[in-house]
């Protein structure tokens, strides 16, 4: 009986460690990483931006708009996490759940105009401070015309 | 009697000292001044963040020094027209010069040191900064400012500046008719950054030690002429990125011993024409870029890779490649056969730039041998039908005439001839 308790056990065990998902976001190497996308360096860590492929090769970018052009072009099912730097913590967050602002006037890397907050209320009071936007949700962001807006 | 002497020197050592820290009181000069008057500044230090709302001239002597007492940057020049400042030093350690809404402004012979950030300009128009000398701060790039920053303006010059140290050297977002000439940047993340401009002149500029000498995005017709972008450092080193770019003519660069030499990203129109790129990792690159973009008459020389691309290509005429092994039996300076600069290893570095640890490895040797084999039924992508067996090089002969060397060779020509004759004689 106390063997067949052990073997569920590690059973479970097993199947946990196997059925796991999670993604965690790298650092940003300021000397050695650069956009996939548009090849800039990454020098303003707080707008940078992640892909995780399911198979552990992650890519960096140094706006959010160079993600979004990325993510055009993969297999969505291949991509096991996206992240983006939260314009009030610089902490990374989960880019669907986020909540985007933009406005042409809103400074970002490649000028794309787009902000990521952790919650609305975040991008709420940054809007009363710096400036009206718009907001966004995450399927927006596939649709949205990234360029220079000025 | 003795005290009232003694009471009017103090008061005489009282005016004396008042009427010096008037004079050292910039501001208030300023204020004072008439608008296009000239306030000729001393050999000796301001203290204070000043602010230009007028038209102006500072001229500075050697040793005159500007020092900021606040984050604020050292001299504002606000919402004016024809201001000049040249000579002077600035000692802050936040932002040295900010002009805003400004048109016809000089700004020349200026040192900061030690600074986050430059000059900054926002909406000008007609602005000249020559012979300024900025060094940044001691921080990583990613954590200091750039050394001059334009923002949506027009009509800019900038001209022999000595940039070290900072963010980029030159930051260039939003602005048409801009020249940049004569520089010099060293140990900064962009030499030159071109973002959403127009109508760029990019010339006789030196850029070393950057992780990339010259970066356009999103720009249309630039020439680019003249530049040296050699020895950028790290592992992203790259001399010059066209990305998003429509309409460039590189020409005449020397581009030497970076990682990339060029690197042509989703851009059109692009005409490179004799261009020297020497001991680059990757001389030439092409990526998601229109196959009608030109590469003529330039020497790839002492390269591991000489032209790699994706499936799009790029067109290669009349090139001088040190690898090309085809004959030339008329000799008329071009091959015989096609120069097929294809590598299969080159072409898996554009899609994985960490393969370029494996470069010169003995199977990386030994594919490079096959592809030769194999390339030479290749007819279609980086095939260059007319590749050229000499490097394209005008030597310029210059015969100036030196008279007193003349004279002095004519003396001795002189002097050698009787002498000679004198022991034929006897």
């Amino acid at each position: 009986m106390r063997w067949k308790w052990l073997i569920g056990m590690m059973l479970l065990l097993v199947v946990a460690g196997c059925s796991g998902n999670s993604y965690d976001p790298h650092e940003v190497n300021a000397e050695t990483d650069i956009c996939e996308v548009c090849n800039m360096s990454i020098a303003h860590e707080d707008y940078a931006a992640q892909l995780i492929f399911k198979n552990g090769d992650y890519e960096m970018f140094d706006d959010l708009g160079c993600l979004m052009e990325f993510v055009a072009g993969v297999d969505e099912s291949e991509v096991g996490a996206m992240f983006m730097k939260d314009m009030v913590n610089n902490e990374w967050m989960d880019v669907k759940e986020a909540t985007f602002i933009y406005s042409k006037d809103y400074w970002t890397p490649m000028n794309y105009g787009v902000l990521a907050f952790k919650t609305k209320k975040e991008a709420k009071e940054f809007m009363e401070n710096e400036g009206d936007g718009e907001f966004l949700a995450y399927d927006d962001l596939k649709t949205f015309n990234w360029g220079i807006h000025h | 009697m003795r005290k009232i002497g003694l009471w009017l020197c103090m008061m005489m050592f009282l005016h004396i000292a008042k009427g010096h820290a008037e004079q050292l009181d910039l501001q208030a000069q300023i204020d004072a001044a008439q608008e296009g008057s000239v306030i000729q500044l001393e050999n000796a230090v301001y203290e204070g963040n000043i602010v230009i709302t007028k038209s102006i001239v500072l001229k500075g002597k050697e040793g005159t020094v500007l020092k900021a007492n606040t984050d604020e940057p050292a001299i504002t020049i606000d919402n004016t027209s024809d201001v000049a400042i040249r000579n002077i030093k600035i000692e802050t350690l936040g932002t040295g010069i900010t002009v805003r809404k400004s048109s016809n402004i000089q700004l020349s012979n200026i040192d900061m040191h030690n600074v986050d950030a430059g000059v900054k300009i926002y909406n000008a128009q007609h602005l000249l900064a020559s012979e300024l000398t900025i060094e940044g701060n001691d921080q990583h790039y990613a954590k200091k400012g750039n050394g001059v920053a334009i923002y949506e303006s027009e009509s800019i010059e900038l001209l022999a500046n000595d940039i070290r140290s900072v963010q980029d050297g030159f930051y260039i977002e939003n602005v048409k008719d801009i020249t940049v000439q004569g520089n010099t940047v060293t140990k900064s993340r962009y030499g030159t950054h071109f973002m959403y401009s127009g109508n760029g002149m990019i010339r006789e500029n030196t850029y070393t030690e950057n992780v990339t000498a010259l970066m356009v995005m999103m720009t249309a017709n630039i020439q680019v002429e003249d530049n040296t972008a050699s020895y950028q450092s790290d592992f992203n080193g790259t001399g010059i990125t066209l990305y998003d770019t429509q309409v460039a003519t590189l020409q005449r660069n020397k581009i030497a011993g970076n990682r990339v030499g060029v690197s042509l990203q989703k851009s059109a129109n692009i005409q490179m024409l004799d261009n020297t790129l020497h001991m680059n990792q990757t001389a030439l690159e092409s990526i998601r870029s229109d196959a009608t973009n030109t590469a003529k008459q330039n020497q790839f020389i002492g390269n591991l890779v000489n032209v790699r691309s994706d499936q799009e290509g790029l067109t290669l005429q009349h090139n001088y490649y040190d690898d090309y092994s085809g004959i030339d039996l008329d000799d008329d300076g071009t091959g015989d056969e096609a120069y097929v600069a294809l590598q299969s290893f080159g072409q898996w570095m554009v899609r994985k730039p960490v393969y370029q640890y494996f470069i010169e490895s003995p199977s990386v040797v030994l594919l490079n041998t096959i592809d030769k084999q194999t390339n030479n039924t290749t007819k279609e992508l980086l095939v260059d039908a007319s590749p050229q067996t000499v490097v394209n090089k005008v030597k310029k002969i210059s015969l100036q005439l030196d008279l007193p060397q003349l004279v002095l060779g004519i003396i001795l020509l002189v002097v050698c001839v009787f002498i000679y004759r004198r022991s034929v004689q006897t």
